[in-house]
């Protein structure tokens, strides 16, 4: 067991958790934050992406230990974060929403991009959502959506 | 399976030469978390090593770029310093794993790995990269066409671990080395062939990935290039490379695939080295 102290969505979180416990499993198990799914467990679809410390990372390819002092941030923080629920809601505008698998994974790797650039081209946009896959959409919705926002974000900035 | 946290380097390498039984140090996590996942792992200890500040970042002297041990792919491609110095390994991490893998994943994570696919070690073959490998009471530097000796089996010890990544400048600023990586894909693939070449005066330095038990540099071939500058003759170039190589079959590619794309990128670089 091993103790972990860290921020979540900008609460600070103490926890004990297991040696071999996945910082998906924390999330979702232990934290009942179901919005961070699980696709295919190895690093390859990203239903599962939520940031840390700003960046993108596969919640499952991570143990919970890795996360030592580190700020975490989940889909659930679209509720008072103005990226996430400006993503949100030109995710929902464009129809880049199906079944809605993949989405919360997207919008955390599109949150990941808005941070570093508020202006992406298209072939930018798809560089940072490569490691998200959507069975349903086709991903022309989800470039769409990301670039809306984009624009929004970067006009009231 | 039990976890270890060292405060700083001397204490990793404390662990390293004093724990009982086989050690795992755990960078990312990107290979070994999967093997944790599987339960492969039993009684092995596992040293986390991606906190450690004295061994992050991306650092140049006079003669050479110093990558730390833990510096993650995303930092390398995105770091100023790479990008000025040798782009070409900016560019070349741009199809590595994903942003949320190459946002953890480490470079010496993926040179210790020992994968014949490791994606990073091609390039670093022909910029002659140097590893090094430090323990207690030791201090070594080997070059990277050294490090390995067979299918996932390397020169490091148990009680050691890499530290840095070291590419002399002289050689990385002067020449373009160009790099190829063949996927299924673009994004998120395991490379079927992976080539690096580089054209320096008249001499050559290739390298090959996903072609042998690990990585390798294709020294028939850079030998049969420099002694045939001008009339390079297709059949000869391939019975060097034939050399080289010892490709496999398996559900990814088959043999003949990997060598003839391979043989057709050599020729493409040679060809657009000669133009220049
Ligand atoms: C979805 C996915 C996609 C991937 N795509 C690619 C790809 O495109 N190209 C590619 O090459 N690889 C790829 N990989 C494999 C993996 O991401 C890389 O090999 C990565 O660089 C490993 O780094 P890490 O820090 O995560 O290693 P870890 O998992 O932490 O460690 C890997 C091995 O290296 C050892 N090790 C780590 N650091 C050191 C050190 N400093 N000294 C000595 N030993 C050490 C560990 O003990 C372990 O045996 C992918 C993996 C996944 C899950
Ligand atoms: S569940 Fe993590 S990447 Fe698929
Ligand atoms: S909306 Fe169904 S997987 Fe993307």
């Amino acid at each position: 067991m091993i103790k972990l102290k860290f921020t979540l969505n900008n609460l600070p979180r103490e926890l004990i958790v297991p040696d071999n416990m996945r910082l998906l499993d924390l999330i979702r198990d232990e934290l009942n934050l179901t919005g961070t799914k699980e696709g295919c467990s190895v690093g390859e679809c990203g239903a599962c992406t939520v940031l840390m410390n700003g960046k993108a990372v596969c919640s499952c390819m991570i143990l919970a230990c890795q996360v030592m002092d580190a700020e975490l941030e989940t889909i659930e923080n679209a509720a008072q974060d103005k990226i996430l629920k400006t993503l949100q809601d030109s995710f929902l505008k464009t129809g880049a929403v199906q079944c809605g698998f993949c989405t919360p994974g997207m919008i955390m790797s599109a949150k990941a991009l808005l941070l570093e650039n508020l202006q992406p081209s298209e072939d930018q946009i798809k560089t940072a959502l490569e490691g998200n896959l959507c069975r349903c959409t086709g991903y022309v919705q989800i470039i769409e959506a990301v670039q809306l926002a984009a624009g929004i974000i970067h006009k009231d900035s | 399976m039990k976890v270890y946290k060292p405060d700083n380097l001397p204490d990793t390498l404390h662990l390293l030469s004093k724990l009982p039984g086989k050690k795992l140090l755990l960078a990312g996590g990107s290979d070994l978390n999967i093997l944790i996942k599987q339960g492969k792992l039993s009684d092995e200890a596992i040293i986390f090593i991606n906190h450690l500040p004295e061994l992050h970042g991306v650092d140049i002297c006079s003669t050479k770029l110093i990558i730390g041990a833990t510096t993650t792919i995303s930092e390398i491609s995105g770091s100023a310093i790479i990008k000025e110095y040798c782009p070409y390994l900016s560019d070349s991490l741009i199809d590595f794993a994903s942003p949320p893998i190459a946002n953890f994943a480490t470079l010496a994570g993926n040179i210790a790995n020992s994968s014949p696919t490791a994606d990073t070690v091609p390039l670093l073959l022909v910029l002659e990269a140097k590893l090094v490998l430090k323990s207690v009471t030791t201090t070594r530097i080997v070059p990277i066409s050294e490090f390995y000796t067979g299918y996932k089996k390397t020169v490091l010890r148990d009680d050691e671990m890499i530290i840095a990544i070291e590419i002399p400048l002289n050689f990385a600023c002067k020449y373009q080395p160009q790099y190829v990586k063949i996927g299924s894909r673009t994004a998120l693939t395991i490379a079927k062939v992976a080539l690096a070449f580089v054209k320096y005066e008249d001499n050559f330095r290739i390298a090959a990935g996903s072609l042998n038990e690990f990585p390798r540099r294709l020294y028939n071939v850079e030998e049969y290039l420099t002694i045939h500058p001008q009339n390079i003759d297709a059949s000869e170039l391939m019975d060097a490379l034939k050399m080289d190589v010892t490709p496999i079959s398996d559900f990814r590619s088959d043999k003949e695939y990997r060598l003839q794309v391979c043989f057709n990128y050599l020729q493409k670089f040679i060809e657009s080295a000669n133009t220049d």
